[in-house]
C-alpha cells in the first residue's frame, strides 16, 4: 500500500474503526481484525495508521480507553465510542452513502 | 497508580510521561503477541510469525513516536484546559464571596480606585509632559541656545542677529541656526482690533524644526536679507479669525499697523512651547535697524545638531566660535558664553521636578492603598482559615487553595483598575484645569490631556502588579502549618502569628510612607507661605493693573504715545475712587530687558563685568501707585518734561554703584546709547522686577517724557476695591481711541497668586496635601483595623482576664501600647524615609531646608497623635466585653 493510499483512507479508515466499535468496546488488535475479515481483504489497512486513528479519535473524544482482560486474560487496552463518536459514526455513514451512491451512479449508469 | 494508569486517565489527570510510554509500548506489544499468536496457532513457526506480524504492522518506531506524540498533546491541551476552569471556577467563587460581604468588595475597590487612578492619570500625564512636549521628527537632535555671561554661567540670555549669523558660519556641529522672539501684537480683524500672541522668527525656522504648513508655501525661498512682510498662522488663528478659509493664504493681515502677506496656515497638532502658544508668526523684518546691531541681543536662537555630533561636542565647538568673537568684538561680546540646551529639556525643565515628586507621591498613595487592602484582605483570608482547612482536608492542593486567593485578589484588583482608568480620566481632566492658562501655553501638550488608552493599560498594569501582589502575599501569609489545630477551631487563640507578623508590618509601612507625604506637603506648605510672604516691594493690596498696547500709524511717532498716555493718567486720576495712578513699561514679577552701564567718575568697568540693569520706563505716580517707598532723592515729577535726563534706581544698583556714597546727583551712561548721559535724581527701594524666588535685579527707571514707551501696564490704586474700577477705566481707553484692546487685566495680588513661581508650588502643594489627607484616613483605617482584629481575637482571654479582676482600662491601655508602638516603629521609619527623600524637593522648596525640624516634628506628632487615638476608638470596646459571654463564645 502506497503513501497517497492512506491519505486518500483517511476518512475511511475513521468510519471503519467506528463501526467496529458500534459493535462494542474492543481492543485495537480486534478492530484490525474485524475490518480485515468484513472487507475480505480487499482494503489493506496498515496496522500503524489503525492505532494512529484511534488515538487521534480518543483525542478528539469520539472514543474512550480503559485496560481491561482480552479474552486470553491479557491486560489490553479498549476502546468504546463514546455519545460524540456515535454521532460522529452517524454522519460519516450517511457521508459515505451518498458518496458511493453518487460515484456509482457516474461508473454504473442503469 | 502504576497498576491503573487507565484510572487516571479516566478522571482526566495529568499522566507522568513515562506513564504514556508505558501505555502505548504494552498496547502495541499486545497487538503483536496477539497477532503471533493467531498465526502459529495455525502453524506458522515462531520467527516468521514475529517477522509477518511486524511486517503487517508497519514502521514500528514510528508508530510508537506518533501514538506517543498524540498523547502528549492531549494531556497538555487537558491541563490548560484544566487550569481555565480552574481560574473560571476561583474568579465565580471570588465573585460570590464579594456579594456576600459587599462592605468589604466596597471598600477595596474605593481604595484600589484611587490608588490605580492617581498613580495611572500621573503616569499619563507625565509620559505626554516628557516625551510629546516636543512634536518633531527627530527632535532629540534639536537644541536651543542660549547666551551666558562669564560672572553668572547660569545666567540664560538673547544673541544678537550678526552673532547669530557669524555662529551658522562659523560652528561645525550644528546644522541650520534659526531662531525666535515672542511678541505682542495687535491685530485688526473684521470683528474689531484684539491683542495677540505672536512669535517673530528667522526665515528657515519651520524647515529647522520639519514643520510644512498644511495650506500655502511658507515664507518665500529666498526671504533671508529681503524685507518683505510675511505671517504664517497657526490652525486656531485661521478657524477663528479667518473663518477657516482658504483662499486667506495669500491674502493680507494688518499687524501693528503694518501689512502681512498670509504665507501659509500651519498643521493643526503644531507646538512650539518654548515660545509660548504664538498665533500669528511673523517672518523677521531683515530691513531693521536691529538686525545689524550686535549689541542687541533679543533672539532666542534653535538649532539642529549636525548628524553624529553630541550636544557636548556641539557646545565646545560653538564655545570657541564665541571666544573668537569675544576678541573680535569686545566692545560687545566680551564676557560672554554660551549654552546648548536639547529642545526637550528647554520645554519640560521647568516642570520636570514637579512631575517626579507628584509621580513619587502618587506612588507612595498607591502603595499605603495597597498595603491597606492587602490587611484587610489577609485578615479576611485568616478569618477564612476554617474554611481552607476544610478544603486542604478533603484533599485540595494547598496549591490550589492558594491558587484561589491569588485569583480572588486579582479580580479585585482588576476591577478596582477598571475603577481606577475612569477615575484616571478625571483626575487627568481636573489636572490639566488645574493649571493656569500662561502656564499651559507654555506646555501645550499638557493642555489636550485626555484618556489614552496608554493610561488604561498603566492603570491594568498597575492593578494586575498591585492585585497580584495582595493576592500572593495573602497565600504566603495564611498558615497552613496544622490543619487539624484549624479544623478544631484553635486558630482563634494562638495559631495565627505569622498573619499578625504580616498586618503589623502593613501597618508600619503604611504609616511611614503617610508621614513622607505629610512631611512633602508641609515642607511645600511652608515654601508656599514663605514665598507668598515674601517682601515685593511693593504695595499689591488695592491696585489694579491693565495693559495697553499702542499700535498702528496713529502712534508712530514718540510725541502720539506720550500724549496718549499723559491725557489717559490724567483722565483715570480725575475718577471717583482712584487714590493714586501711574504706568510702568512692564509691572514687577514680569521681567524685562537689561542694559549694560556704567557711572560717571568710576574706574571703567572689566568688560565682562560691566554692570546691568533692568528697564523700566515709568509715567504718572507709578512710585505713589505702587506703594514703593522713595529712599534717596525725589521720583519723577514735572521737571522731566523738559529738564535734563533723569533716572530714578533701585537700592539695589545704587549699593552695586556707590556702596554707602550718595547716588543723587551721580551720572551715569548706557553702553547701547552712550552718548547721553542721565542723573540719577532719586533712589527707591527694591522691588521683586522678574521672579518672586529670585534676588531683586539692580533696575533703573526712566521717565516715558524723556523716553516714550508704546506700550505700559496701568497701575491704579484704588480708594475700595481696586477690581470696581476697570470698567470706567476701560471707558475712558475706549473714549480716547475705541481701536485700542486693553488686555491683562487683573489686579496686583492676582499678579502674585497666579505667578509661575507660586503656582509651581501651590499645584504640587495641592496635590501632594489631598494625596497626603487621603493617606492618613487609610494609615487610621490600617490602624484601627489591626487593634479591633487584635480585640477580637483575644476577646476570651480579656474575658478571663476581666473575671478574675482586671479593669476594663487595663486592657485598653494594653491595646493602646500596642497601637502606639505600631506608630512610634512606623514614624520612625517615616522620617527615615522622608529624610532620605527630601532633596527630591530640592528644585520647589523655597526658604526651608528639606529638612526642616519644624515641620518632621509637627507631622511626627500628627501621625502619632492620629495613630494613638485610632487605637483607642478600637480599644474602647474592650470595655464592654461581657467577661461571662465571652467565656462562653468558644
Amino acid at each position: 500500500m502506497t503513501r497517497p493510499d492512506l491519505d486518500l483512507l483517511q476518512g475511511t479508515l475513521d468510519v471503519l474503526i467506528l463501526k467496529a466499535l458500534s459493535w462494542g468496546p474492543s481492543h485495537g488488535y480486534a478492530v484490525a481484525k474485524w475490518i480485515k475479515e468484513r472487507t475480505e481483504g480487499v482494503l489493506l489497512v496498515e496496522d500503524r495508521a489503525l492505532y494512529v486513528a484511534l488515538h487521534r479519535m480518543e483525542e478528539r473524544g469520539w472514543i474512550s480507553a480503559e485496560w481491561g482482560l482480552s479474552e486470553n486474560n491479557r491486560k489490553a487496552k479498549f476502546y468504546l465510542l463514546t455519545p460524540a463518536g456515535r454521532r460522529a459514526l452517524r454522519d460519516k455513514h450517511a457521508a459515505w452513502s451518498s458518496y458511493a451512491a453518487a460515484v456509482a451512479s457516474v461508473l454504473d449508469p442503469s | 497508580m502504576n497498576r491503573l494508569p487507565g484510572i487516571r486517565r479516566l478522571f482526566r489527570l495529568a499522566i507522568p510521561r513515562r506513564a504514556i510510554d508505558r501505555d502505548v509500548d504494552e498496547e502495541l506489544r499486545f497487538h503483536l503477541d496477539s497477532r503471533m499468536q493467531e498465526l502459529m496457532a495455525g502453524g506458522v513457526p515462531r520467527d516468521e510469525a514475529e517477522r509477518v506480524a511486524r511486517r503487517e504492522f508497519g514502521d514500528l518506531g514510528l508508530a510508537h513516536r506518533e501514538l506517543v506524540a498524540i498523547g502528549r498533546r492531549g494531556d497538555s491541551r487537558r491541563w490548560r484546559r484544566e487550569r481555565w476552569r480552574d481560574l473560571a471556577r476561583d474568579a465565580r467563587f471570588a465573585l460570590r464571596l464579594m456579594r456576600r460581604q459587599p462592605g468589604f468588595a466596597a471598600v477595596v475597590l474605593i481604595t484600589l480606585g484611587i490608588g490605580i487612578g492617581a498613580s495611572a492619570a500621573m503616569v499619563s500625564v507625565t509620559r505626554r509632559a516628557l516625551t510629546q512636549s516636543v512634536p518633531f521628527p527627530d527632535a532629540d537632535r534639536l537644541v536651543h541656545l542660549w547666551m551666558t555671561r562669564d560672572e553668572d554661567v547660569t545666567s540664560r540670555s538673547e544673541a544678537s542677529y550678526p552673532d547669530l549669523v557669524d555662529w551658522q558660519t562659523q560652528s561645525r556641529g550644528l546644522t541650520g541656526i534659526e531662531a525666535y522672539n515672542p511678541a505682542n501684537l495687535t491685530a485688526d480683524l473684521r470683528g474689531g482690533p484684539i491683542r495677540i500672541r505672536g512669535t517673530v522668527v528667522t526665515a528657515h525656522f519651520f524647515q529647522l524644526l520639519g514643520v510644512h504648513p498644511a495650506l500655502g508655501t511658507g515664507f518665500p525661498p529666498d526671504s533671508v536679507g529681503a524685507g518683505a512682510r510675511a505671517v504664517i498662522v497657526t490652525h486656531g488663528f485661521w478657524t477663528r479669525h479667518l473663518g477657516s478659509d482658504s483662499t486667506a493664504v495669500g491674502g493680507s493681515l494688518t499687524l501693528d499697523g503694518a501689512v502681512y502677506t498670509v504665507a501659509g496656515v500651519l498643521p493643526e497638532t503644531f507646538q512650539f512651547a518654548p515660545a509660548g502658544d504664538g498665533e500669528v508668526w511673523l517672518l523677521i523684518d531683515y530691513a531693521a535697524p536691529r538686525m545689524s546691531e550686535r549689541f542687541n541681543h533679543w533672539l532666542r536662537p534653535v538649532a539642529r545638531l549636525r548628524e553624529g555630533v553630541s550636544r557636548e561636542a556641539a557646545e565646545a565647538d560653538l564655545a570657541l566660535v564665541v571666544r573668537r568673537l569675544a576678541s573680535a568684538y569686545p566692545g560687545t561680546n566680551r564676557g560672554r558664553g554660551v549654552v546648548v540646551v536639547p529642545l526637550r529639556d528647554q520645554v519640560v525643565g521647568q516642570v520636570r521636578p514637579i512631575l517626579f515628586t507628584l509621580l513619587a507621591a502618587v506612588t507612595v498613595m498607591l502603595l499605603i492603598a495597597s498595603a491597606n487592602v492587602a490587611s484587610l484582605f489577609l485578615a479576611r483570608a485568616l478569618a477564612r482559615r476554617p474554611e481552607l482547612a476544610v478544603r486542604v482536608a478533603l484533599g485540595a492542593s494547598r496549591g490550589r487553595v492558594a491558587g484561589q486567593v491569588v485569583v480572588e485578589g486579582l479580580l479585585l484588583a482588576l476591577i478596582g483598575g477598571v475603577a481606577g482608568a475612569l477615575l484616571a480620566r478625571l483626575g487627568t481632566t481636573l489636572l490639566v484645569r488645574a493649571i493656569p492658562e500662561e502656564i499651559r501655553s507654555g506646555l501645550p501638550t499638557l493642555a489636550s490631556g485626555t484618556l489614552d488608552w496608554a493610561t488604561v493599560a498603566v492603570a491594568m498594569g498597575i492593578a494586575l502588579l498591585v492585585g497580584g501582589g495582595i493576592g500572593l502575599l495573602a497565600a504566603v501569609a495564611l498558615p497552613f502549618g496544622a490543619p487539624a489545630l484549624a479544623l478544631r477551631g484553635g486558630a482563634r487563640s494562638g495559631g495565627d502569628r505569622s498573619g499578625n507578623r504580616f498586618r503589623d508590618a502593613l501597618v508600619v509601612g503604611e504609616i511611614a510612607l503617610t508621614l513622607v507625604l505629610l512631611v512633602g506637603a508641609g515642607l511645600l506648605t511652608r515654601s508656599l507661605l514663605t514665598l507668598l510672604h515674601t517682601d515685593t516691594g511693593f504695595t499689591a493690596e488695592r491696585v489694579m493693573t491693565m495693559r495697553i498696547a499702542l499700535a498702528g500709524p496713529a502712534y508712530q511717532r514718540d510725541d502720539a504715545q506720550l500724549r496718549f498716555f499723559e491725557t489717559l493718567l490724567e483722565r483715570v486720576r480725575a475718577l471717583p475712587g482712584v487714590e493714586s495712578v501711574g504706568a510702568a513699561s512692564n509691572l514687577p514679577l514680569n521681567g524685562g530687558g537689561t542694559n549694560t552701564l556704567k557711572a560717571e567718575g568710576e574706574p571703567e568697568p572689566d568688560p565682562a563685568r560691566r554692570p546691568e540693569a533692568v528697564v523700566r520706563g515709568v509715567a504718572g505716580d507709578y512710585f505713589d501707585a505702587m506703594g514703593i517707598p522713595v529712599l534717596e532723592g525725589r521720583v519723577f515729577g514735572v521737571a522731566e518734561r523738559s529738564g535734563p535726563l533723569a533716572l530714578v534706581v533701585n537700592r539695589s544698583l545704587a549699593r552695586q554703584l556707590f556702596g554707602s556714597r550718595p547716588a543723587a546727583g551721580r551720572r551715569l551712561r548706557f553702553y547701547a546709547f552712550p552718548e547721553q548721559a542721565w542723573e540719577i535724581v532719586g533712589v527707591v527701594g527694591d522691588v521683586k522686577t522678574g521672579n518672586l524666588d529670585a534676588p531683586v535685579p539692580a533696575t533703573v527707571y526712566f521717565s516715558h517724557w524723556q523716553r516714550a514707551e508704546n506700550r505700559m501696564s496701568l497701575a491704579v490704586r484704588a480708594v475700595g476695591r481696586p477690581d470696581l474700577l476697570t470698567p470706567t477705566i476701560r471707558a475712558e481707553v475706549a473714549r480716547l481711541d475705541p481701536a485700542l484692546p486693553v488686555y491683562a487685566v487683573m489686579t496686583m495680588q492676582e499678579q502674585i497668586t497666579g505667578s509661575p513661581e507660586v503656582f509651581f508650588r501651590r499645584l504640587p502643594l495641592v496635590l501632594l496635601a489631598s494625596l497626603a489627607l487621603g493617606a492618613l484616613v487609610l494609615a487610621i483605617v490600617g490602624v484601627y483595623g489591626v487593634i479591633a482584629y487584635a480585640l477580637t481575637q483575644r476577646t476570651r482571654e480579656f474575658g478571663v482576664r476581666l473575671t478574675l479582676g482586671a479593669s476594663p482600662g487595663s486592657l485598653v491601655g494594653l491595646l493602646v501600647r500596642r497601637g502606639a508602638l505600631l506608630g512610634l516603629a512606623g514614624t520612625a521609619l517615616g522620617l527615615a524615609v522622608a529624610t532620605l527623600g527630601a532633596h527630591l524637593l530640592d528644585a520647589i522648596l523655597y526658604g526651608v531646608p528639606p529638612t526642616d525640624p519644624l515641620t518632621l516634628v509637627a507631622t511626627s506628632t500628627l501621625i502619632l497623635g492620629v495613630t494613638v487615638t485610632a487605637s483607642g476608638l478600637a480599644a474602647w470596646r474592650a470595655t464592654r466585653i461581657d467577661p461571662a459571654g465571652a467565656m462562653r463564645a468558644e
